[in-house]
């Protein structure tokens, strides 16, 4: 792995966290996420930040890891944001020409960008310290029981493994096809037509290749006999233990406070 | 004129638990006229070091001046002036073709260069017509049904149109079968010969490396730990073998024979020369 692209990578580790079932895991980044969008008020938005805080300190995985992979993100946070603060109706504190804003405007704005940015390094706290492996695992046992009712749980939790691994591989892909071209003179810095022009030149090969891997992928399965997920077992089976079930009471214990913190 | 490396340095994801360092005080100098070949086992740092040479990545320690200028100074338009010195041809380049004709590839380079019109035309028969791809036949065909061989000169052609002054390749031989290699290497030989340009390649065949170049780089780790003609650097096969690089078979032959004669001289380039040294063992002179 010689790329500086984070979103997504796993880094091995020994923390509280790595160690944890990624059913815990999934468990906390899901209600946190429910807890985010609900809470609306300050109190809530510094309780709910708090106990994601103290859960990434508990990563022991470097702050500036999670925030690395961010800059693409702040332009929807931006554009978002800027949405809210000049649209919302309220009571107006600033105004030129056919642009105000309101206080409203500005609390919406930043609900909306803290809601963007923390359901960002949720995902980010997941992938960081869950291998793929173990999140498919995780991911296949707690859809498990809707596979009764025909769902099928093993083949997303599959694809979602797949995506998941591929994406840096697609990445790096792609940066080896953008430096090809830029050394053939692909100017992608200039004329907003210019560089749409020669995107093509990396589009084309790079959906190429990402085909071609596919079809590889899917014969080297084919090849050994993967045939889906019924009657499959497992290597290593994931077990609960007791700090998983600490860390899901105390994640359920943050229910009920969301309830009271909303307005 | 040439491209010099000055302490240059270069790590991966800087500021991350993966970060790697590639490349490592490297002093070097690729000279115009000569073709100057890399070695050395997977991960030396031998890619990186091509990435280099035409500024698309700058060093993390050091300097890269590509006749005199150092392209990590450089912006815009200047900087696609210094790039189109020196051409660069990555792995697998066939893997990066994407227009609907032959002809439309070759000319992306140049026409990214704002050449156009007649001279354009020219660029792309003169590449076509060095790297032997039939100009009325290939250049209205889709480059995606052309056999692995044609795809791979067409790349090469699509750089070569360029004009570059000096043309890296990396790994320009694998994964061809041994008439496409053998047409290849000739080919790099016929651009310093004929247009006097400074050809770096970089090859895990040893073989290719020995018949064509001049002058023999060998990185280990990141690090430059040997520079010779051919001949040297095959003298000292058994460092070679320990890097994990395969010999030539014919030098394969010669270094098992040593034991037996120790006066062997081991790096003979050719079966033919190989003989003469096995002969001249034999017979204790």
């Amino acid at each position: 792995m010689m790329n500086s692209f984070t979103f997504g990578q796993y880094i091995p580790g020994i923390s509280l966290v790595h160690s944890l079932d990624p059913r815990t895991k999934l468990f906390f980044v899901v209600i946190m996420m429910a807890a985010i969008f609900a809470v609306n008020t300050l109190p809530g938005v510094l309780i709910t930040a708090l106990f994601t805080g103290i859960f990434i300190a508990l990563t022991r995985v470097p702050l500036t890891i999670y925030f690395r992979g961010m800059r693409p993100l702040m332009v929807l946070v931006g554009i978002t944001a800027a949405f809210q603060v000049f649209l919302i109706p309220g009571e107006v504190i600033w105004r030129w020409w056919v642009f105000s804003i309101t206080d409203t405007g500005i609390e919406m704005g930043a609900l909306m960008s803290y809601r963007l940015i923390m359901v960002f390094v949720l995902a980010q706290l997941l992938t960081l310290t869950t291998s793929p492996l173990q999140l498919t695992d995780g991911l296949e046992m707690v859809l498990g029981p809707l596979t009764r009712v025909g769902f099928p749980a093993h083949e997303l939790a599959m694809i979602m493994t797949i995506a998941l691994r591929f994406i840096p591989v697609f990445f790096e892909e792609g940066s080896k096809i953008i430096l090809a071209q830029v050394s053939r003179g692909a100017d992608f810095q200039g004329s907003w037509l210019k560089s749409a022009r020669n995107l093509v030149a990396i589009m084309v090969p790079l959906f190429a290749q990402a085909f071609r891997r596919a079809d590889d992928l899917a014969l080297a399965m084919e090849s050994r006999c993967y045939t889906g997920g019924e009657g499959r077992t497992q290597l290593h089976e994931i077990t609960m233990s007791r700090t998983d079930y600490l860390v899901m009471a105390a994640t359920a214990a943050l229910v009920p406070f969301i309830f009271v913190l909303r307005t | 004129m040439s491209i010099r490396f000055l302490k240059v340095g270069f790590r991966y994801a800087r500021g991350l638990p993966w970060e790697t360092e590639a490349l490592k005080n490297i002093n070097l100098e690729v000279r115009k006229n000569e073709i100057l070949g890399i070695i050395g086992p997977t991960g030396s740092g031998k890619t990186t070091l091509l990435q280099l040479m035409n500024g698309i990545r700058h060093p993390s320690e050091g300097k890269v001046l590509i006749d005199d200028q150092d392209p990590a100074v450089l912006k815009g338009r200047e900087i696609t002036r210094l790039r189109q010195k020196v051409g660069l041809v990555f792995q697998s380049p066939e893997d990066q073709l994407f227009a609907n004709s032959v002809y439309e590839d070759i000319a992306f380079g140049p026409k990214n260069l704002g050449v156009a019109g007649s001279e354009l035309d020219n660029r792309v028969r003169w590449a076509m017509e060095v790297l032997d791809l039939g100009f009325e036949d290939l250049s209205r065909r889709r480059p995606q049904n052309l056999s692995g061989g044609q795809k791979r000169r067409v790349a090469i052609a699509g750089v070569l149109a360029i004009k570059p002054e000096y043309l890296v390749l990396d790994e320009p031989t694998a994964g061809l079968d041994p008439e496409g290699r053998k047409g290849l290497l000739k080919l790099i030989r016929k651009l310093r010969e004929d247009l006097g340009m400074g050809v770096v390649m970089v090859s895990h065949r040893l073989q290719d490396i020995m018949s064509t170049c001049d002058r023999v780089v060998v990185l280990e780790k990141g690090e430059i730990r040997k520079t010779g003609t051919p001949r040297e650097i095959m003298r000292s096969g058994q460092e070679l073998i320990e890097l994990g690089l395969h010999l030539p078979p014919i030098n394969m032959v010669l270094h098992e024979l040593k034991d037996v004669f120790p006066y062997l001289d081991t790096a003979a380039l050719g079966p033919e020369e190989a003989a003469g040294e096995i002969d001249r063992a034999i017979r204790g002179l």
